[in-house]
């Protein structure tokens, strides 16, 4: 018996030490990482001096995947860009932006105040405010940046984020329209106004579906059907408000409800995201789809996924559009490089390559009128495939998107309302 | 002692990888329920996501539709199983082609499984463009909505047929020579096809069959892939919602999200414990008291 007392005291004593030592690693590991919050901080430092640290870092861009543009965009003239000012860029592709919001915010209930797996995020409205909220931005960087000075700084959509101020913790990057996508072949004359579209709707039952938020896509277009007033409702309040909502929600949930025996599916079901109805457009299970990025549209044409005939249209009466913009994490490990990086992502060269054909498509965010000459007229120059929205139609009849605070309780809204109504 | 002392550490060390197994499920439902009382960011004590699943059409939607899907799944994949076993219990090379089948399948991976079934019994899918080319129907809307439908069909057909070659694996492991000798003697003395299955191959392959049924029971309940990718919209199945809500935009449908994944723990714990009362059951019917 006492052989055995020491024997295992003797294992419990190792163990014990082995333990001790873990647990004052730790300790020691979170008291670095308290130290390094100071790092939290905005960069109180000049540009070159920030270039300099930045040479040599790998910044981990985390994006949204399910856009090849964006990714070869990335892949093929981002990253060698960027390698000419001794940064790398190591693209993370996630299947929603909300994954890159989760990691960080996991970092952050772990303690980690620096040396953060993410670096950069291409990010959207409703994550810019749910990581605002939570503290999880740097912010107080754009005056360094030498690429702001070709930004309006009067546009409402470069100071506002889904109605969530920009306040120095984003960099602009992207511009986006909400459309719809048709084959010409088989419905030459898309419906010209929001109304005639669900008129449309009801007299092709079965045609047309939307994918069930809170999808990206699928949110925006209930989002489009209540500002677009199509169901006979008020205009809506920019602000959320437990009131506002009252006001305007009933009438469209009304307006879906009615919509649902003439869907896909009778409405029974929806497709569970964009990527979902693309296929019954390409299928030909529908006659039409849509997306918050008509860019991406002549791609998917050349890979052959839809058909040459394939054209996007834009209702008369409008549709929403909003601007898409790069955050770094207050605890990026490489928040230097991804400064930079996010500066050289809004050059005009980048910006022309990513608008020019052959390339992404996507449309710039820079002030046309701030360009110097030479990027003016090669800007004016640019040709739009016939698959696609030219950039000066971008911006007509574009709607300022909702406040953010409306994204959460009208996907919610629809779940209860919509989707769980029989 | 001495000599019993060395062998019982040894146990322990034998054991260490399951108990730590065990523990790291442990302390994530602890994690989760810790999650699940407290705000989006994790602060402060609060009862109220409890309150509002209480409220909320997911669960009552998504509890009794993932309980459907799970018992639907095990009855059918065990039902099959025995059926198999049963068919070709009788000839050597008949088991050994069986076991190397249901191990194939074991093999492909659940969002394969899923990928396949979807392409197979969706809209546009295979069998879709089949009946339309023998004329029986005009076009996708006219086929079942197998995928994403109100019925959940392609989920269930994906997990009877990931899981019954798991049963039946499990199934293959009991049915040792001596059952076999059993029935043999069975048969010599009269009985039919069927009391035999009921008084010998049943009793005997009983807790093999209830531990299968357990596992595939608590796997198919708490599985989130193939429920995501073909089922319908609304009602979603209880881990889907779960992932969703966790997934939201909102930071304070964290801590719902998290009590989902509790309720999710405790079905599978009482599960767990029907099963292993009724195995004790078993072996004591067996063993006699």
């Amino acid at each position: 018996m006492g052989i055995r007392t020491r024997h295992t005291g003797r294992r419990f004593g190792r163990v014990t030490a082995l333990a001790a030592g873990a647990v004052a690693a730790g300790l020691l590991t979170a008291a670095c990482s308290g130290t390094g919050a100071g790092r939290a901080e905005p960069p109180a430092k000049d540009w070159a001096g920030l270039r300099a640290e930045a040479r040599g870092q790998t910044v981990n861009l985390f994006m949204y995947g399910g856009d090849e543009g964006a990714n070869s965009f990335v892949d093929e003239e981002v990253a060698p860009a960027a390698e000419k000012l001794g940064i790398t860029v190591r693209r993370v592709p996630v299947a929603d932006t909300q994954d890159a919001v989760q990691k960080i915010l996991g970092d952050q209930r772990a303690g980690k105040d620096s040396g953060g797996a993410v670096d950069l995020v291409w990010v959207n409205g409703e994550n810019f405010r749910t990581g605002k909220q939570a503290g999880l931005w740097l912010c107080g960087y754009t005056g360094l940046m030498p690429n702001q000075k070709y930004l309006d700084r009067s546009d409402p959509t470069l100071t506002q984020d889904f109605g969530t101020p920009v306040d120095d913790c984003e960099t602009p990057w992207n511009r986006a329209r909400f459309a719809f996508v048709h084959d010409s072949a088989r419905l030459p004359q898309p419906p010209r106004t929001t109304a005639a579209l669900i008129e449309w709707i009801k007299k092709n039952p079965g045609r047309f579906t939307y994918p069930a938020p809170p999808d990206f896509t699928g949110s925006a277009f209930v989002r489009h059907l209540l500002t677009a007033g199509a169901a006979g409702t008020r205009p809506v309040p920019a602000e959320y408000g437990e009131d506002a909502y009252d006001a305007v929600a009933p009438a469209l949930w009304k307006e879906l409800n009615a919509l649902k025996p003439a869907l896909w599916r009778q409405g029974t079901t929806h497709p569970k995201d964009q990527s979902a109805l693309d296929d019954l457009f390409a299928d030909g299970e529908v006659d039409m789809t849509m997306t918050y990025n008509p860019a991406g549209v002549p791609a998917l044409v050349d890979k052959g996924r839809f058909p040459a005939t394939t054209r996007v249209f834009v209702p008369e009466d409008g549709t929403l559009g909003n601007t898409s913009y790069l955050a770094v994490p207050r605890n990026a490990a490489h928040r230097e490089a991804a400064l930079v990086l996010s500066d050289l992502m809004l050059s005009p060269e980048l910006q022309y390559a990513k608008a020019r054909p052959g390339g992404w498509g996507a449309y710039p965010v820079l002030d046309q009128d701030r360009l110097p000459e030479e990027w003016r007229r090669k800007f004016a120059a640019l040709t739009t495939p016939e698959t696609m929205l030219p950039a000066e139609e971008l911006s007509r009849g574009a709607r300022p998107e909702l406040s953010g605070d409306w994204v959460g309780p009208l996907d919610k809204g629809w779940k209860r309302e919509v989707a769980s109504a029989s | 002692m001495t000599v019993r002392t060395p062998s019982r550490t040894r146990g322990l060390l034998l054991a260490a990888p399951a108990l730590a197994v065990v523990g790291f499920a442990a302390a994530a439902l602890l994690l989760a329920a810790r999650g699940s009382l407290a705000d989006g960011l994790g602060r402060g004590w609060s009862l109220s996501a409890y309150a509002d699943l209480l409220r909320d059409p997911a669960l009552t939607g998504s509890l009794p539709l993932s309980l459907k899907i799970a018992s639907l799944s095990t009855a059918v994949s065990a039902a099959t199983a025995l059926a198999v076993v049963g068919a070709v219990s009788g000839s050597r090379r008949g088991r050994a082609a069986l076991d190397a089948a249901a191990r194939a399948t074991l093999a492909v991976p659940h969002l394969l499984a899923a990928a396949a079934f979807g392409l197979l019994l969706s809209g546009a899918g295979l069998l879709s463009r089949l009946a339309r080319a023998a004329g029986w129907t005009d076009g996708p809307a006219d086929f079942p909505a197998l995928v994403g439908g109100p019925g959940h069909t392609a989920v269930l057909l994906t997990y009877v047929w990931k899981e019954a070659p798991f049963v039946t694996v499990m199934l293959l492991a009991a049915y040792t020579p001596a059952v076999r000798d059993l029935e043999t003697a069975a048969r010599t003395l009269g009985a039919g096809r069927l009391s035999r299955l009921r008084h010998v191959t049943l009793p005997l392959l009983a807790p093999a069959l209830t531990e299968a049924c357990l596992l595939v029971f608590a796997f198919t309940f708490a599985a989130y892939e193939i429920p995501a990718l073909l089922g319908a919209t609304a009602p979603r199945a209880l881990p889907v919602e779960a992932v969703g809500l966790y997934r939201s935009v909102e930071l304070g449908d964290r801590p719902g999200a998290l009590a989902l994944a509790v309720v999710i723990g405790l079905v599978i714990a009482l599960a767990a414990t029907a099963a292993a009362v009724v195995s004790r059951r078993l072996l004591r019917a067996r063993t006699g008291p």
